[in-house]
């Protein structure tokens, strides 16, 4: 009897988080959850809560470049610009502030007998306790999934699910989608996507994944993946993903009005990994077939080049103008020794946007830290780096009104984040 | 009965306790909205009032514990709880609303000491130890998750904040689940009749002290906005900060500025982006100007006009006070670790670090400082109040500690109301009100207090060594 009760009073709490999900993927915090695959089903309930700080950083070094044709502009900002930056005068307009908030993070995992797993987790976030305002207060659901074996090589997953393959700790990436693909920071990557994996790793052979991800506004389909994983041998691991992503006609029509049919692009990405706990490093590749529209992921971690990325015109060039190669390396330090067992990764990743595009560089690096100093209690400090080239001055626009002029940009960005964690995460935090 | 849960159980009450009064304060404002002609100081009634009921019924709670099973209280509080505090929701004026809030209090009141005093009737030693300071964690994440979730609520409706507190149905299910019937009654019969709570002078002693950590600790909440925004004067303008009066009008009606206030401000070496609104706050006396991150206020004074800057906007302190939290939840998740490395020097240890919280805010001149030093305040406001907790179970017996937590954390409670008082009187003392001789003053004040505290103890144990010696 009891036992019955407790399991409906655990589905009720699960209800309970459920209800009123937000639905926006496109709000997630940076900071987040990781998932290590290789962990199944262990129930688990828990908070973690998080002191988070987004520092922005603006070289002060930065000269502004005035350039040759837009001298009315450079006349009006010059004396604006003398104290600071090109890049921060832009952040300005923009709005963009450092930020810092209180992120609670709460999860119930439940394995329901005998093959079915439930994971619920959702993120509320405050960013000022006493301001009487709701304004200050956001959730999301990061994780709502439902997974169902069939035997031990077949599973089905639905919901909004969280994946990651790549051994990247900032990008997270995984080419599903336009607005999924490149998720910055310590960001889960989340889709709602109803999945089908095939793991034959005890033939020696790889976990297969296939899905769809549905659009709920007008019920449709907008991304149909593919992919595959696989343990080369145990020191070395690799994937390859597909993707075929539907362009809706009302998000091209600003950059071109002529278009009348929703058109589709395919994404690829491959990733090739190292890890003998101590080293983790990875090199990774992807890019676009058949895209039309702004460039992608040029922006950094705060997407100061909002509205003006370069255009890809051509669907033909758009292979070689989306390529984005990227780099990482991660040591743990804690299993060097045990005096630095509080040290628990140390890691730096790099990347390159427009590597084949002429008209525009953009670099992003990313360094991280992790240290536990208590069990369960840790500090996390990262930082990413944007540093973004155009071959000639640009006229940058702000709510379609230009309020810079220059060809280059470069800022920072400074996570901060201390957390306690209470229960066992059946998923790596 | 799983053991497993007891902790759960018993921290389950600790979650509804301290910030249940303030979880509906992200709806305030449209409380205010909801009820027109309502004060302002009077919208707050909302928040004080069952922290000022609660203090009676603490009290009576520790009285309760001597003849009635504590889960049968913890029934009545939470079930008041639950009634009330979703009450609140349905109140169709304010005066009901204030009523159902003061009903509240008694709830809270009466659920506030059993969280410890369980603590002290299932756990010993070590375990207490740990218990007591993951209650103290318990309590700060209560309110981070009321208030979270409560303001995800109020971006709905002021009404359904109130729904923040049906989480006390799941403490109703962890106690029934998992939180043993005993203990009994405290008050056992004997041939003689009922045998007497007595109460040990001592506990008013360390009533006192926690009272006095509430009132320091306190003063972070109270001065932090005031200093953040208006910190120093920058310069005094004999000229116009507008180019006509219409100008001037113009900026009151949209709350923006011209290049003229711009330039204005360039002159004296101050530089506003075009993002800089305005605003005034009293006619004719004062008024805001308020940058990305950063505000000025205008005062007239005498015939000028006196710019002061402060460190950052109230947004700013905002954020400070709430990152507090977290930093008390850390000091009780290592309290016991603390504990079993520095023993009786942990408050004194504690004091220090608030001390040097305080100093370092009387000189902070930038957001990361204050932020690292509510971080410091937040931490050692953690590590202050369980150990005096802790220290019950040695001055009353079994069955008077309930009563003994009450009265300590009534203290606690009545310090909140204290530390202005105490304040104004310090700062009157020595004719100085500026904030930074505030925290200048309490760094001194909070470092005396744990030095005296230190050499008490040592003279202390000297003398307790010098008896055992000559014992033997």
């Amino acid at each position: 009897m009891y036992k019955k009760f407790k399991i409906t009073f655990i589905l009720f709490v699960i209800a309970c988080l459920q209800l009123s999900a937000q639905e926006a993927t496109q709000n997630l915090t940076f900071q987040g959850f990781d998932v290590d695959t290789s962990k199944v089903n262990a129930p688990s309930f828990g908070i973690q809560v998080s002191n988070d700080a987004n520092i922005l950083n603006f070289p002060k070094g930065e000269t502004f470049n005035p350039g040759l044709y837009n001298n009315s502009l450079y006349n009006s900002q010059i004396d604006k610009l003398k104290n600071i930056s090109s890049s921060e005068y832009l952040a300005n307009n923009l709005g963009w502030k450092s930020s810092f908030w209180i992120r609670t993070d709460l999860w119930v995992n439940v394995a329901l007998p005998h093959k079915t797993n439930i994971y619920t987790l959702i993120a509320l976030r405050a960013m000022n306790m006493d301001s009487g305002s709701p304004d200050d207060f956001s959730y999301t659901l990061l994780n709502m999934e439902v997974e169902h074996y069939f035997d031990k090589h077949f599973k089905v997953r639905f919901g909004r699910l969280i994946n990651k393959l790549s051994a990247s700790q900032f990008y997270g990436r995984i080419a599903l989608g336009a607005s999924d693909a490149h998720v910055f920071g310590r960001t889960p990557f989340v889709c709602d996507a109803l999945e089908f994996d095939m793991n034959f790793k005890d033939k020696g052979l790889p976990v297969f994944m296939v899905g769809v991800k549905p659009q709920f506004n007008e019920f449709d389909f907008n991304t149909f993946y593919l992919g595959a994983h696989t343990n080369l041998s145990p020191l070395f691991r690799t994937y390859l993903l597909y993707s075929l992503n539907k362009q809706q006609v009302a998000d091209l029509t600003p950059y071109f009005p002529y278009l009348k049919n929703e058109r589709y692009y395919g994404a690829i990405e491959a990733e090739f990994a190292f890890d003998n706990k101590t080293v983790v490093s990875f090199i990774n590749i992807g890019t676009n077939m058949n895209y039309i529209g702004p460039a992608l992921h040029y922006s950094g971690a705060r997407d100061i080049l909002k509205r003006n990325e370069p255009l890809i015109i051509a669907p033909n060039s758009s292979i070689k103008e989306t390529l984005l190669p990227s780099a990482g390396v991660a040591v743990r330090p804690c299993l060097l020794t045990p005096k630095l067992s509080f040290f628990k990764r140390a890691g730096l990743e790099c990347e390159i946007n427009g590597l084949l595009d002429s008209r525009i560089k953009s670099y992003n690096a990313y360094l991280n830290l992790k240290f536990e100093f208590f069990k369960n209690l840790n500090f996390e400090y990262g930082y990413n780096l944007n540093i973004t080239n155009y071959n000639q001055n640009n006229t940058f626009y702000v709510s379609g009104k230009p309020v810079l002029y220059t060809d280059k940009l470069s800022y920072g960005v400074n996570y901060l984040r201390l957390c306690v964690i209470f229960g066992k995460p059946s998923r790596q935090m | 009965m799983d053991n497993k849960m007891l902790k759960p159980a018993i921290l389950s009450v600790s979650l509804l306790t301290i910030m249940a009064s303030s979880a509906v304060s992200p709806a305030l404002n449209e409380i205010k909205n909801a009820f027109p002609g309502t004060l302002q100081s009077d919208v707050k009634l909302v928040l004080t009032l069952p922290a000022l009921i609660m203090i009676p019924f603490s009290l009576l709670s520790g009285w309760f514990a001597s003849y009635f099973s504590k889960k049968k209280i913890l029934y009545t509080g939470l079930v008041i709880y639950i009634i009330c505090g979703l009450g609140g929701g349905f109140a169709q004026t304010f005066t009901q609303l204030l009523v159902i809030r003061g009903l509240l209090g008694i709830a809270i009141g009466l659920l506030m000491p059993l969280s410890s005093s369980l603590i002290f009737d299932f756990f010993e030693g070590p375990a207490r130890n740990k218990m007591m300071g993951l209650s103290g964690s318990t309590n700060q994440l209560g309110g981070m998750l009321f208030l979270s979730v409560a303001g995800i609520l109020a971006s709905y409706s002021w009404r359904y904040t109130f729904g923040v507190y049906l989480l006390a149905i799941v403490t109703i299910l962890f106690i029934t689940f998992w939180l043993p019937s005993d203990p009994k009654p405290q008050v056992t019969k004997t041939t003689k009749g009922k045998e007497k709570v007595k109460l040990n002078f001592r506990i008013f002693g360390i009533a006192f002290l926690a009272m006095m950590s509430m009132v320091v600790f306190f003063v972070i909440s109270t001065d932090l906005a005031l200093f953040v925004e208006n910190e120093r004067p920058v310069f005094s303008s004999a000229s116009k900060l507008f180019s006509s009066q219409e100008e001037l009008q113009t900026a009151l009606n949209t709350g923006k500025i011209t290049d003229y206030t711009i330039q204005s401000f360039n002159n004296e070496g101050i530089s506003l982006s075009d993002q800089t609104t305005f605003k005034e706050i009293e006619k004719g006396k004062q008024w805001k100007f308020t940058d990305i991150e950063k505000e000025y206020t205008i005062k007239k004074e005498d015939d000028k006009l006196v710019v002061y800057s402060g460190i950052g906007t109230s947004r700013i302190a905002g954020y400070a006070l709430s990152l507090m939290g977290l930093p008390a939840v850390i000091a009780g998740f290592i309290l016991a670790f603390l504990l079993s490395k520095m023993k009786n020097y942990l408050m004194p240890f504690a004091a220090g670090v608030m001390a040097f919280g305080y100093y370092l805010l009387s000189i902070s001149n930038s957001t990361p400082f204050i932020f690292l030093s509510v971080l410091f305040i937040g931490f050692a406001g953690g590590l202050l109040s369980p150990p005096l907790l802790l220290m019950i179970p040695k001055v009353l017996a079994p069955n008077a500690r309930t009563l003994g937590i009450a009265i300590v954390s009534s203290f606690i409670l009545f310090g909140q109301f204290v530390s202005p008082i105490f304040m104004r009187g310090a700062t009157s003392l020595f004719g100085n009100e500026t904030f930074r001789f505030r925290f200048q003053f309490l760094a001194v004040f909070i470092l005396s207090a744990a030095v005296v505290g230190l050499i008490g103890m040592i003279i202390h144990q000297k003398i307790n060594k010098k008896e055992n010696v000559q014992k033997i």
